[in-house]
């Protein structure tokens, strides 16, 4: 998807509700071994992403000229089906024409 | 004579800075034109009269930028991260557009190696939105 000239942003918003640390990123990270860009808000806002995006497992596709969102689905919180990724990476793909590679 | 190509910038700028504005009046013009054989000299006498000949090194001084070289901005592609942020009203739903957030972390444009092995820095959705033309996937994830 990146080979493709997409661009992949994994924010982690909160941890337990309360803003993360530096170390949930770096845990979240070694976890699942993420090759993305994988970011937290700032100190001092609080879940601010939490907030203004909404719950976990959103995934938005945006349009990178207009920002504006052309796909969103909202992944299982329960952890049950596939996740927000997995349902949004196909339309991804078709998006940026290259469907052929993950 | 043929002159540095450096040296055509500066003296195009002298040029314009000591062209006078005000249009000679009819009476000066006459007296300038009487003195045009008199006055019409050579390198030599501005020599004579101590005038700096070291022109090339006077204008090294300046610095003056090569146009001949510069690049030809009509021919510069669009750069989307040129354009600022577009406006909102801002939201999270289909047809939104998404806001425009500050995030610390590990920017990791290419994906060959795990992120944490990146510098720890500070990003915008508009600085990573760079200037590409295509899509980006945001997810929202939560530690429990």
């Amino acid at each position: 998807m990146l080979d493709a000239g997409g661009v992949i942003v994994e924010v982690l918003a909160s941890n337990a509700n309360a803003p993360p640390t530096r170390n949930n990123l770096n845990a979240w990270i070694t976890t699942f071994s993420l090759p993305v860009t994988a970011l937290i808000d700032p100190s001092g806002v609080g879940t601010r992403t939490l907030s203004t995006y909404g719950i976990r497992e959103s995934t938005f596709i945006v349009e990178l000229s207009t920002m504006r969102v052309v796909f969103k689905v909202n992944g299982s919180v329960a952890g049950i089906g596939p996740s927000g990724v997995a349902q949004a990476i196909p339309r991804m793909l078709e998006l940026l024409g290259d469907a052929g590679t993950p | 004579m043929t002159l540095p190509r450096r040296w055509i910038p500066a003296l195009l700028l002298a040029a314009a800075c000591s062209s006078d504005p005000v249009a000679p009046s009819p009476a000066l013009d006459a007296a300038l034109s009487d003195d045009v054989s008199s006055d019409r000299g050579s390198v030599a006498d501005l020599t004579d009269l101590g005038m700096p000949m070291d022109v090339p090194v006077a204008l090294d001084a300046l610095d003056a930028p090569d146009v001949f070289d510069a690049p030809d901005v009509f021919d510069a592609p669009v750069d989307v991260a040129a354009s600022p942020y577009p406006d909102g009203p801002y939201g999270n739903r289909m047809g939104s557009v998404l806001a425009n957030l500050t995030w610390e972390g590990y920017v990791n444009p290419t994906g060959e190696v795990i992120s944490n092995t990146l510098p720890y820095t500070t990003t915008s959705l508009q600085a990573l939105r760079g200037n590409r033309r295509g899509y980006a996937m945001v997810h929202v994830s939560e530690f429990l």
